[in-house]
């Protein structure tokens, strides 16, 4: 068990500030956290560098929050000098020669990255079971996935090895984990935050985000990365805020609203409850929390209008991964360029893998994309202007961030869902969107967490995060750790 | 809409640069009754072909002129780093000139 990293960023600035404790010995604590890992939770390490970045910080002010504090990093961000795969075989041995644009706005800050976490193969699953690692557990119950496609970095925080870590999110990769991990889970909107640097999944839905264990650090941190850059051009223009000021002067918005559906729906009785209990709670506390009849078939809708417009970006994005200029190279004499990547390809992907980007191809063939892939973009519009209505009357659309306990690993399926429920889907709505989009504890069922789902309007990241701080405040599942592990 | 065949499975295969074996293109074709039986689905959503497609979450459009700014390129030392077959600052293929099976427009 670590000594430092079970807290929360703002703890440890404040015992950075004060002296009470170096950058290095919080990089020592985090790398025991790593070593002692116990769920599978790592792809590659950086501690020489992250030791050596530490030894550099003297002092710590003040108004420098996030310096000296250890984080992170899911395997997708390009990391100079570290072993970037996205857990697929077909990029073992990629090195990236320069840092995403996150990576770079948290080294200027002072965070230091100590180790690239486990997750799906190139992002696209939600179990935390198709890296090339193998399977990574659940912390509160290790027969049990956390989640994914940011499973490392969920685990990671779940067990207190670092105060924070990045992931991604292109459905709810990092809202489902950390509904499962008991972690504040946060989706800036889209455009917010730079994605250079990040290996593209699906770039329609694709956002950075990150895992906390307090509302308040992932407001710092919105802070910290916010802003436009010239290498990412669907980032935005618009002025970067203070986010913190939001939290810390409770600057929320005054409604909430619930969907029909999703309450007429749920079955886990606990988590209803649970649910309608906070709801109580946010009443009392003087919103307007109301219900919103949202068309059942646009919801019955949001699972294979992600699955093709997701498979189809995918098909394209990745067809740079040919063992030419990274990965493993050909080893069976091929003869002509295209025997060598076919090589590289049919050895590098899973067939999980393959099986998606049939599936995204055949979707983009001429012949077929009005009937598949425009027709799932154009679910999407309605899907969206449902959802821009919806915001016309209420400010918050608040939801459970799950509907059971995680599925047990035994009982998997990587099949294309036959009958998929709108409920496990229903955070997708945050990526079609580009809403703001947080998670965070709501309560727990047999010793495992449950979250609540927060999304807001485009840019109003800073009135989410508010009111996820209320939420936090009245729940009182703050800084959750799994201390017992069966 | 192209009738889906295992033939036409394997051709998207071969598009894509990757061999399947059998029993993946067995799932794939069983996979795509239920794709099909969803996009069907998706096809009788109310006015579903009366709006465009959604390719970016929202519009938001910003005319500037960016400053040129010079920047150095990567060294041919560095771009070949992360390359497994290659000659000096060359990465090395197979022949392409002069190779029938490697026609661009095959």
């Amino acid at each position: 068990m670590t000594k430092w990293m079970n807290k929360t960023i703002g703890e440890l600035h404040q015992l950075l500030v004060e002296g009470k404790v170096t950058a290095s010995e919080l990089v020592e604590d985090c790398i025991q956290g790593v070593l002692n890992d116990s769920c599978n939770s790592f792809e590659a390490t950086c501690f020489e560098e992250a030791r050596k970045e530490a030894r550099k910080i003297k002092e710590v002010k003040e108004d420098e929050y996030l310096k000296g504090i250890p984080y992170l990093a899911k395997d997708n961000y390009s990391t100079k000098g570290v072993e970037t795969t996205a857990s697929s075989n077909i990029l073992n041995g990629y090195v990236p020669l320069f840092d995403a644009t996150v990576v770079r706005k948290l080294r200027q800050k002072g965070m230091i990255m100590v180790a690239h976490t486990s997750m799906d193969e190139l992002a696209m699953g939600g179990t935390g079971t198709t890296g090339k690692r193998g399977v990574t557990t659940n912390p509160y119950d290790h027969e049990r996935i956390v989640g994914g496609s940011s499973s490392g970095s969920a685990a990671a925080l779940a067990q207190g090895i670092a105060p924070m870590s990045l992931g991604s999110d292109t459905g709810d990769s990092v809202r489902k984990p950390a509904s499962h991990a008991g972690l504040v889970g946060f989706k800036p909107t889209w455009g917010r935050i730079s994605r250079f640097g990040l290996f593209p999944f699906a770039p329609s839905l694709d956002t950075i985000a990150y895992f906390t264990r307090d509302v308040k650090d992932s407001a710092y941190l919105l802070s910290a990365l916010a802003g436009h850059d010239n290498n990412d051009m669907s980032t935005s223009y618009r002025k970067k805020e203070k986010y913190e000021r939001y939290v810390e002067e409770k600057k929320t918005l005054h409604r909430i609203g619930y969907f029909k559906a999703v309450v007429d729906a749920m079955q886990d009785e606990k988590i209803k409850a649970a649910f309608f209990d906070l709801l109580e709670k946010l009443r009392k506390a003087g919103y307007e929390v109301s219900e919103y009849d949202y068309p059942s078939d646009l919801l019955d809708a949001l699972y294979p209008t992600y699955m093709i417009i997701s498979c189809a970006e995918a098909t394209s994005n990745n067809a740079n991964l040919d063992g030419v200029r990274f990965g493993p190279a050909a080893k069976d004499n091929p003869q002509t360029y295209r025997e060598y990547m076919k090589e590289c390809r049919t050895k590098g992907f899973t067939d999980l893998i393959k099986r998606r980007f049939v599936i995204g191809s055949f979707s983009l063939l001429s012949a077929n994309q009005d009937e598949m892939f425009s027709r799932a973009q154009k679910a999407r519009r309605l899907i969206v202007n449902k959802m821009n209505e919806f915001f016309d009357s209420f400010d918050y659309f608040i939801t459970p961030a799950a509907f059971s306990l995680p599925k047990k690993i035994c009982d998997l399926s990587t099949a294309w869902s036959t009958n998929p429920d709108f409920l496990d889907n229903i955070m997708t709505i945050g990526n079609f969107g580009g809403y703001p989009s947080i998670t965070l504890p709501m309560m727990k069922e047999d010793g495992i967490p449950v979250g609540v789902n927060v999304t807001g309007r485009v840019f109003e990241d800073g009135a989410v995060l508010a009111l996820a701080d209320e939420i936090q405040t009245l729940t009182g599942l703050k800084n959750l750790t799994a201390k017992e592990v069966k | 809409m192209i009738k889906v065949t295992k033939e036409v499975i394997e051709v998207c295969a071969q598009n894509l640069l990757f061999d399947l074996n059998p029993g993946q293109a067995d799932l794939i074709f069983e996979e795509f009754n239920t794709v099909l039986a969803q996009i069907d689905y998706l096809s009788h959503i109310p006015h579903v072909d009366e709006v465009d497609p959604m390719t970016f979450p929202y519009s938001e459009h910003q005319k500037l002129m960016r400053e040129d700014r010079p920047s150095k390129p990567l060294k041919a030392q560095d771009a070949v780093k992360n390359c497994n077959s290659k000659l000096g600052v060359q990465v090395k293929l197979p022949k392409v000139v002069g190779n029938k099976n490697d026609q661009v427009d095959e």
